[in-house]
């Protein structure tokens, strides 16, 4: 009935992610050890010695090289190059790492050549810091002058750039830090580490630093942005509880489905398809009380990269958009002690060096305290809190070899005792963890092995004492490796793979008593593997055009136990499978081709256009309309569902001006979902094991226009966005087989973020959003049944409530009048300044009681008297927040 | 749950609010025929109701008179009478249901014929009435209202305008229907508050407790998702509630068991 297992599917990734490898270990490798012992030999017979014994290859002239001069040397397991150092010294000769062989040469020729005559290249390699911190500086931007090329340090700090052998002046530059200019002579492979001072004070920091520098502007990127933490730090927020996940709702083509969410959408996609990774992990559901907060503060991150599109090959498993997340490595040099106290939470971190210069590691932890005064106004309430707790370790074991360790925890947690009922509660439950391993095989080949797991958990607890609960959970264990060629300035290639585990408990009662006194259905665990390889290449073809091009093949296994059904298409159940443990029952083998081009018409002006497939195997299956985190659960692809699809297709015009300092962009996308997942109506989603069965699949698609004006320097720094897009999903079996808009689709998304530096100590930001309604569906008419007044719909979202809009307002002073090493400061946020009451929904259900509450009428002796509701969350909204760190 | 949640929305969220809007519908005219039907155990004049949908909220719905309405058991067919007449209300002769019959509800407006085909539980007896003190009020009381094992209907009428000092009018009357469903709903555990009907010592209440089937408990699932779960914490996609009637009609034919019994209130030891 189902797919059989493809064993040569495996065998073909097999092979050719040994293809990708085998480059990477063909560099020589200096630093092998080998013992060798001659005596007044040939310098060629040395050669051959050290060939053999240290599998590398020399190219040389005879006519230059003394080759036939005799020396002597008795090295015992010393490394290749301590061995050629030795050898050069006597011979008068230098040695070159070209490709894949040793170069040897006259001193003198490599010091006279005409630059023109030049064909040997040499790497300078390294990784660019913050001086103060010791912290690695992701996309730090390099240039060489002479050259106009460059490139951006990586996700680890890490930089390297191979030039023609002769002088160059390079150029190493950070948003906020002040730009160093440092000679190089390029005549042989080097290591240079650099460390950047920071500029400005902190409060003029404040910029999103998307493209920033010359190098970083020419990367063939579109639909991306870096949002800086310190950005997200003073940007106005709910209650002071700075936000990683809500800020991004300021960045056009991403929209929140409501206040009170974490929930976003990026361009026309769905909520399930936004990849949030924390330090390569995945975190899958970012929320906090139900989506008012997010797990994600701003105090341990150091950098987020924000993909709306155009995902690189590197990384996979959703369809819509990446936000990768990278935390802080702790301070190299100096502890120091950090923290926060609000209205809802308090915070606190720690960093520093354990060994100075060489680990150091960061904890951060916040945990709520409202529950204290909700206990005063509900007696009932057991315990209410929600907590994050956030690790990392990282140890430079040498030149070549880095390790980082991190972990992530979170906490949701809610339990009360009503008088007439057992303790109940809920929770909700983040967990993310890494280990990485970076290195460098040579000055051109970096690698990054993680080995990473995340699980997200949480139960509907009706008894806590004797642990009766309703859980489900998604769970994954996976291992991934990353290699990263940077073959010259205008070439880096990129291949890796991933391998891992999932498993699914689309939610279960269990019982903590082995007797059961309920019989609950049993909806089947789902456990699948995923095996993905990638390559990218990105190069400049000419001066005015660059490519990059990559694939990424993705195989995702369906194995048991499980128990699968097959449906009818009526949807009813016709045959039942049972699969033993490990047994392999489905899979499916994908190919997803991404190809970015860019011409640039001058060095501040480029057309970029790019299309890339993505494929998504987990997906939430829910069918509320809640902008809260709910009980949703999550299930695979599999012989049921297949996996989501989707195509993009963007093209984009970028212009960077240089005075004043802003960059423009404009980018269409136009995209097309397939295998998209919606509900008949009333889905029955909990404890049903036929829950497939309440799924339609269908396509939709998705087109806008995004305008960006950026201004990143400056005592006012900000952004200007708008977004035009439509969405319309098409899905068998509803709505008539008809299109309809989808619940997220926000024609008009405009946001404007400015902050402004009033004085050296005092920073005042605004955000304003404004977004078209959400589609809905209303009714239209209604009949009576049973006392019960029952709406009745045609057209699936044809209404749309109110447009949602508010202006946000934070001011930040800075209480430091020296230069103190105690820094503090005091920010007054306003969220909804002008008190606009934006829906979440539109009701047509309720009537008032005798106390002129709304409610729903239970009475139904004479027929009640209904009317229209909206429900909003909040109002103008003040906070205070104390910040401090020494 | 819902309460707590509730509260600590209110609380986090002060400002936080459901109020009374006015909302332009675009509504149609949707000429369908609404249909409520049940018939019981109980030897009675058993009724259908016909009526149309309605494009304002709290409308009058307009009757379907003239209708021929026929109830067929396997061995014999029954006509209804619509009584009074232009009320769209079908009565049956005296009759009773029987468990192990399947029933068919047949329906001809004109050149139209509606169906639907339903059959009868058993019932299980009702369980003791509880009821505790108001919120707020040592004088008037609450029904608790619990569970059954099985899915199940049950009508509470409450009446106390017989009372000394009561109004003797529908103020002092109560109609309450609890439906148990023994399904698992995000949209039923956060439903939205309920109108608490409360009421004094010496209220007497009639209950009568409906058997469900199946299909019938997953029609008033999904009615129960559009009226007293809608505007909850989790609410689902809005959607059109479940029938057993062809041709587009909407609304449902039952046969159910029934059982009932009577209690007056007594003051709580």
């Amino acid at each position: 009935m189902y797919m059989p297992e493809k064993n040569y599917i495996s065998f073909f990734l097999v092979m050719l992610f040994l293809y990708c490898f085998i480059p990477a270990f063909a560099q020589p490798d200096l630093e092998k050890r080998i013992s060798i012992n001659v005596l007044n030999k040939p310098v060629h017979e040395i050669l051959d010695e050290i060939s053999s014994a240290g599998g590398i290859s020399f190219s040389y002239s005879p006519s230059e090289i003394p080759i036939n001069s005799r020396i002597s040397l008795s090295e015992q397991e010393s490394t290749i190059r301590e061995i050629l150092n030795k050898i050069s010294a006597e011979l008068n000769i230098r040695y070159l790492v070209v490709e894949e062989q040793i170069v040897l040469k006259p001193i003198d020729e490599i010091l006279t050549v005409p630059q023109t005559e030049i064909k040997n290249k040499f790497t300078v390699s390294g990784y660019v810091y913050d001086i103060e911190t010791g912290e690695v500086l992701i996309g730090a931007n390099i240039f060489i002058q002479e050259l106009s090329t460059g490139t951006i340090t990586n996700p680890f700090g890490f930089y390297s750039i191979t030039l023609p052998e002769g002088k160059y002046s390079a150029g190493f530059s950070y948003l906020g830090y002040k730009t160093i200019t440092v000679p190089l002579l390029m005549e042989a492979n080097t290591q240079q580490d650099i460390r950047l001072e920071h500029s400005v004070s902190s409060m003029q920091e404040v910029t999103i630093t998307s493209n920033q520098g010359e190098a970083a502007y020419n990367q063939i990127l579109m639909s991306h942005i870096n949002l800086e933490p310190k950005t997200v730090s003073v940007m106005p927020a709910l209650m002071g509880e700075t936000d990683v996940i809500k800020s991004l709702q300021s960045i056009p083509g991403i929209s929140l489905l409501g206040d009170g969410s974490t929930l976003f959408y990026v361009r026309g996609g769905n909520k399930d398809q936004n990849l949030v990774l924390l330090d390569d992990a995945p975190i899958y559901t970012p929320s906090h009380m139900l989506g008012f907060f997010s797990t994600i503060v701003p105090d341990a991150i150091k950098d987020i990269q924000i993909y709306k599109g155009d995902i690189p090959a590197e990384h996979g498993g959703r369809l819509s958009s990446l936000v990768d997340i990278r935390a802080k490595d702790g301070n190299m040099n100096q502890w120091r002690l950090s923290g926060s106290v609000g209205l809802v939470s308090a915070k606190a971190s720690i960093e520093g060096p354990v060994i100075k210069g060489r680990s150091s590691m960061l904890i951060s932890a916040r945990r709520s305290y409202f529950g204290w005064f909700i206990n005063n106004y509900v007696p009932a309430l057991d315990e209410i809190y929600f907590s994050d707790l956030t690790a990392k370790y990282n140890f430079i074991v040498n030149d070549k070899n880095r390790l980082y360790f991190s972990g992530y925890a979170g906490k949701d947690y809610y339990s009360e005792s009503p008088a007439e009922s057992d303790l109940s509660g809920m929770n909700w439950r983040n967990f993310a963890g890494s280990i990485r391993w970076n290195h460098q095989f040579t000055n051109k080949w970096f690698s990054n092995i993680t080995i990473y797991g995340s699980r997200y958990d949480y139960s509907l607890i009706t008894d806590v004492n004797l642990n009766d609960a309703w859980n489900a959970h998604i769970a994954n264990a996976s291992i991934k490796a990353d290699f990263t060629w940077f073959r010259n300035p205008n070439n880096t290639f990129k291949t890796g793979g991933l391998v891992s585990y999932h498993n699914f408990n689309p939610g279960n009662y269990t019982f903590g008593t082995e007797v059961q006194p309920v019989d609950f259905p049993v909806v089947s665990r789902k456990y699948a593997t995923e095996i993905a390889l990638y390559f990218s290449d990105s190069r400049d073809i000419s001066d005015w055009l660059s490519v990059r091009y990559g694939i990424r093949l993705n195989t995702w296994l369906n194995s048991g136990e499980a128990t699968e059904y097959s449906f009818n298409s009526e949807h009813q159940v016709t045959d039942t499978f049972y699969y033993e443990p490990g047994e392999v029952y489905n899979s499916y083998f994908n190919i997803e081709p991404r190809i970015g081009l860019s011409f640039r018409i001058n060095p501040s002006t480029s057309i970029r256009a790019g299309y890339s497939r993505t494929t998504q195997h987990v997906h939430l299956i829910t069918n509320t309309i809640s902008p809260f985190t709910t009980l949703e659960v999550w299930l695979p692809s599999g012989p049921n569902i297949k996996p989501q699809k989707a195509d993009i297709l963007a093209v984009g015009f970028f212009r960077k001006l240089t005075n004043p300092d802003l960059t423009f962009s404009v980018e269409g996308f136009y995209k097309w979902m397939y295998n998209q997942i919606d509900y008949t109506d009333h889905a029955q989603m909990l404890l049903n094991p036929l829950v497939e069965a309440e799924l339609r699949f269908g396509t939709a698609e998705s087109a806008g226009l995004e305008i960006l004006l950026k201004k990143d320097l400056g005592r006012l720094t900000g952004w200007f966005g708008y977004a035009f897009s439509h969405t319309t999903r098409n899905i068998d079996e509803i709505n008539g087989n008809r299109p309809y808009p989808a619940t997220w689709d926000r024609p008009h998304d405009l946001s404007i973020f400015a902050a402004y530096d009033v004085t050296s100590r005092i920073n005042i930001s605004i955000n304003w959003i404004y977004m078209t309604g959400s589609a809905f569906s209303s009714p239209v008419s209604f009949y009576y049944y049973n006392g019960h007044s029952v709406a009745l719909y045609t057209n699936k979202n044809n209404d749309r409530l109110p447009d949602y809009h508010r202006l946000d307002l934070s001011m930040l002073f800075d209480l430091n009048k020296n230069d103190d090493r105690f820094d503090h400061n005091l920010v007054l946020s306003i969220c909804n300044l002008y008190n606009r009451k934006n829906p979440i929904a539109v009701n047509f259900n309720k009537t008032e009681n005798d106390d002129g509450e709304i409610v729903v009428p239970s009475n139904i002796y004479t027929p009640p008297q209904l009317f229209p509701t909206h429900t909003y969350l909040f109002g103008i909204m003040p906070s205070v927040t104390y910040n401090f760190k020494f | 749950m819902q309460k707590i949640l509730t509260y600590l929305l209110i609380i986090l969220i002060s400002g936080s609010c459901e109020e009374k809007i006015s909302w332009d519908l675009d509504t149609r005219d949707t000429p369908l025929l609404v249909v409520e039907g049940m018939i019981t155990n109980e030897r009675i004049q058993h009724q259908v109701r016909l009526t149309r949908p309605v494009t304002e909220l709290n409308a009058i719905p307009e009757p379907v008179s003239g209708a021929i309405v026929v109830i067929h058991e396997p061995e014999s067919s029954m006509v209804l009478k619509e009584s009074p007449s232009g009320s769209g209300i079908y009565l049956t002769d005296s009759m009773r249901a029987v468990i192990g019959k399947i029933y068919t509800l047949s329906i001809i407006i004109g050149e139209n014929e509606f169906t639907a085909q339903t059959d009868m539980v058993p019932v299980t007896p009702l369980d003791s009435l509880e009821y505790s003190q108001a919120d707020g009020s040592s004088n008037y009381y609450k029904l608790d209202l619990f569970d059954t094992d099985e899915p199940s209907m049950t009508e509470y009428y409450l009446d106390w305008s017989k009372l000394p000092g009561s109004a003797n009018s529908d103020s002092c009357k109560a109609k309450i229907i609890y439906y148990s469903l023994n399904t698992v709903d995000v949209g039923e555990m956060f439903k939205p508050e309920q109108e608490q009907v409360v009421f004094p010592e010496g209220t007497v209440v009639h209950r009568r407790k409906y058997s469900m089937n199946e299909a019938h408990a997953a029609f008033i699932r999904t009615l129960l998702s559009e009226t007293e779960w809608r505007g909850g914490l989790f609410d689902v996609q809005p959607g059109n509630v479940q029938t057993n009637l062809s041709e587009g009609a909407v609304g449902y034919f039952a046969v159910s068991t029934v059982v009932g019994d009577s209690t007056i209130i007594l003051p709580l030891e």
